[in-house]
């Protein structure tokens, strides 16, 4: 008998964990393939352009709501007409629609989207969900987005906190200080009334011809590969130029008007000082510092922030590229073409941005002392 | 005078954790570390079996912190997804090699697939590499190359050397671009992911991406849900962990990029290799190139859906993944320049197939101990011990790691299953001991040639799908 009740315990223990498995087993509830994004939430306009085909829609068929919001017609002139609940607290919970242009009431709060087939502009000083234009979109001072904003073109003024996607089919203008979380359009500026001398210098990217070879210690040349690789903080002197991919395993630091024909990869931080120019992709585990004036045709990414300066240049009109990091630093007369995502935290300055250059030893390597094959001066 | 008890040995891995519990409560507070042992076949035999024992006991300790660890990191820890937010780029061109070994009943599906990607089809090339197929593979393949003109380039290999590195060799030499991504025939690739796949390589270090595989007949059976929770916990935790904490994301020969430089830089394909995917993990790593995981690069694959199978395909991923540990576990150990916590994971991960057939040993050594051998331990080391019996049941911390990405998934009521797991750990535990058995002894017999398992496809869309090319989703 107690071998039988010690038999039947060791089951019942046994068993007793597996009872959940031969129910899901039995009767299978969770047997759908795990699923998979394929409208891909990497095109920053996606919300956008969904929300305005499903407005289409909706108008179209004379829906009352859109989702779980009422859609109201917003007035071409004239005043709005809101309900007593929305005048009395300055505040809409209505998805507001337009066919033509639109201005939008200075008064009024709108936590719903807010269309217009014409042009948008918002009234300054108010929080907006989401703004969509068929034509152009302004959003006025001290504005702040929660979800989403896009139009053709897309102006934001200063003090703006764009907390959404901002996206514009052609160019999108930052005018001042702002923070920001996503910028996309094939041309972004930033605080276009930047210093004229410096914007001046963003001249379009030219490259020196120069051949690939052998580089000396620490760098050292894999010619199938196409890369120099180094394993040591590196300090490149200004106007050296060289061609090939260049990977440094610790901090780099670039002199002025360094001109890279590649990509670089640091694990490190990135310093380079002003008007230096890339040909490919700069990416970092640690942060990276572009001095004022400085040209890359691909993208820029850092796993901890960038610090753009004054007047640089990312990417170029038909070669997209993206700027990502965690926290972003803009100063004026910065213009990107393609994407800027800022993963916690971007901001717009309104003036130049203070240098964040290593303060630990960097070991000083100077090419120039003993020149080398690959690298060729600037004048 | 200790206090310590005596006990016949070791009952096995299994039951330490539980007799550990029930003795330790009985014991008293006075600690000892004394160990006396006694074999009726003598001292060099008990003591052998005990320190064989530990030293094994040791070896699932680590792998188990290793895997509790991975599983915190992914809860718990810093992600990392660095490549995840690049949306604009001028992408570079790039040919998508499809490898077909008799695949007439699921390449039209990939082919459809990769024809509906968002990546810019002047900047694709799509390659089938139809290795000796004698089914109707080059037929349908044919068929859809009419309907995409310019955009598929059919490479039909009709001799050379068997093996999937062997046809990835030929069909590389074929290859104009800077960029391959490898897809298996049996996948469904998604729209958005050979973008996903293409944007690590903005970094110039990368020199291969891997994505992650979803099953898409999850539903069919117990095994294809069994294995939907191992392959979660593989990619999910396993290798997105590796990626967090800088270790060694491995590239698995399918769903994944690769930059044509680094791979001549290394050698090009080796096709002499059992599993050409480890083999380039490794040598991209000693010859200073990053393998990354993208964790957001999804693609559905078809799973094993009979155990027999499913044996034949872990056996032949333990043979090859052993023979690249054989090649590469010294020389990475060897590389200086390399951090050493990276080259202790790379042996690791190295190593993770011979686990298996060490495990079994262990429970022979345990059941040896137990009949030849009487221990008296203290009870320190007991609780120890117990720990260490806890992790070799293999792999409570795996089972962890399936649980974790199982939530990280958001999936619900499939993480009730994992306690079948255990069905699935002791099939794989015995196929791969086989396997490791074979390898070292029956396979180095004359005249004994290793021989292509091929994985058996189940799902069936012959040339009638080549009707209607477009977006083929899972199979619900």
């Amino acid at each position: 008998m107690m071998w039988l009740l010690l038999f039947g315990l060791t089951a019942l223990a046994v068993l007793l964990p597996m009872v959940p498995a031969i129910v899901e087993w039995a009767r299978p509830s969770d047997v759908v393939p795990l699923h998979i994004d394929n409208q891909d939430a990497l095109d920053p306009a996606f919300l956008a352009r969904a929300f305005a085909a499903r407005l289409v829609e909706a108008v179209g068929q004379r829906q009352p709501r859109l989702g779980r919001s009422l859609i109201a017609i917003a007035p071409v002139m004239g005043p709005w007409p809101l309900n007593p609940a929305e005048r009395d607290v300055g505040l809409t919970r209505r998805v507001w629609h337009a066919q033509g242009d639109v201005a939008l009431p200075a008064e009024l709060t709108f936590l719903a989207e807010v269309a217009a087939g014409g042009h948008l502009r918002t009234a300054p000083n108010r929080v907006y969900r989401a703004l969509w234009a068929g034509d152009n979109l302004q959003v006025s001072a001290h504005n702040t987005v929660l979800r989403w904003a896009h139009g053709t073109q897309v102006d934001v003024a200063e003090g703006c906190r764009l907390a959404g996607r901002i996206s514009a089919d052609l160019r999108l203008t930052v005018w001042g200080p702002a923070n920001f979380s996503l910028l996309h359009a094939p041309v972004i500026r930033f605080s276009v009334n930047a210093d004229e001398a410096v914007l001046a210098a963003a001249t379009p990217m030219s490259w020196l011809e120069v051949a690939t070879g052998g580089l000396r210690a620490p760098v050292s040349w894999d010619d199938v590969a196409g890369r120099g690789t180094c394993d040591v903080a590196l300090d490149i002197v200004s106007g050296m130029a060289w061609r090939g991919d260049l990977v440094c395993r610790a901090d780099l630091t670039l002199g002025v008007a360094c001109n890279a024909q590649g990509s670089l990869k640091v694990r490190g931080a990135l310093v380079a000082a002003a008007g230096c120019r890339f040909s490919g992709n700069l990416v970092t585990e640690g942060h990276i510092e572009l001095g004022d004036g400085c040209q890359v045709l691909g993208s820029v990414i850092s796993e901890t922030e960038i610090v753009l300066g004054r007047g640089c240049v990312i990417g170029a009109p038909g070669k997209p590229a993206t700027v990502a990091a965690p926290r972003i630093v803009v100063a004026p007369g910065v213009v990107v073409h393609g994407t800027v995502w800022a993963g916690e935290m971007g901001k717009i300055t309104g003036a130049g941005v203070p240098s964040k250059a290593p303060k630990h030893a960097t070991r000083s390597i100077d090419f120039s002392s003993h020149p080398l094959p690959w690298s060729d001066g600037l004048a | 005078m200790n206090k310590s008890f005596g006990f016949r040995g070791l009952l096995g891995l299994a039951g330490l954790a539980g007799m550990a519990s029930t003795h330790a409560a009985a014991l008293s507070t006075d600690v000892s570390w004394s160990l006396a042992v006694a074999s009726p076949f003598g001292a060099v035999w008990g003591w052998s079996l005990c320190i064989a024992t530990a030293l094994l006991l040791l070896l699932l300790t680590v792998y188990a912190v290793r895997h509790y660890i991975f599983s915190i990191n992914r809860l718990f820890g810093v992600q990392r997804h660095p490549y995840a937010s690049i949306v604009s780029a001028d992408w570079p061109q790039v040919t998508i090699l499809v490898a077909a070994h008799n695949e007439e009943s699921v390449i039209a599906d990939c082919l459809a697939n990769l024809m509906a990607v968002d990546y810019p089809a002047d900047r694709m090339l799509v390659m089938p590499v139809n290795d000796r197929s004698s089914d109707g593979t080059r037929e349908i393949i044919d068929s859809v190359v009419e309907k995409f003109p310019g955009r598929i380039q059919p490479f039909h290999r009709v001799g050379g050397k068997p093996g999937k590195a062997a046809a990835l060799k030929d069909a590389t030499e074929l290859v104009k671009t800077d960029f391959i991504i490898v897809f298996d025939a049996d996948y469904l690739p998604s729209r958005g992911l050979i973008t996903r796949l293409m944007a690590p390589f903005v970094d110039a270090e990368v020199g291969a991406v891997m994505g992650r595989v979803v099953p898409n007949n999850v539903g069919a059976n117990l095994l294809t849900r069994l294995l939907d929770l191992e392959r979660s916990g593989g990619y999910q935790v396993d290798q997105q962990a590796r990626m967090n904490l800088g270790l060694v994301p491995q590239y698995g020969g399918t769903v994944g990029g690769i930059r044509i430089s680094a791979l001549k830089a290394v050698g090009g394909w080796h096709d002499d290799v059992l599993a050409e995917d480890t083999d380039l993990t490794y040598r991209l790593l000693l010859g200073g190139w990053q393998t990354v995981y993208h964790n957001r690069a999804e693609c559905y694959e078809e799973v094993p859906q009979s155990w027999a199978v499913r044996v034949r395909q872990i056996k032949r991923w333990a043979k090859g993944h052993n023979q690249a540990m054989v090649r590469h576990s010294a020389a990475l150990l060897r590389q200086r320049n390399i951090p050493l916590m990276l080259r202790l994971d790379g042996v690791l991960l190295l190593g993770v197939y011979m686990m298996s057939p060490l495990l079994i040993l262990g429970w022979g050594l345990s059941l040896l101990l137990y009949f030849t051998v009487s221990l008296e331990v203290a009870t320190p080391a007991l609780l120890a011990i117990a720990f260490m019996g806890h992790s070799a049941l293999g792999n409570f911390a795996a089972f962890f790691e399936i649980a974790a990405a199982v939530h990280l998934d958001r999936s619900r009521q499939r993480v009730r299953l994992i306690a079948f797991n255990w069905l699935g750990f002791i099939v794989s535990a015995v196929a791969i001991a086989r396997a490791v058995l074979e390898q070292a002894l029956l396979d180095r017999l004359p005249g004994r040639n290793f021989h292509w398992d091929k994985t058996v496809r189940y799902r069936r869309s012959p040339a009638a799908a080549v009707g209607s090319v477009g977006q083929a989703g899972p199979a619900a």
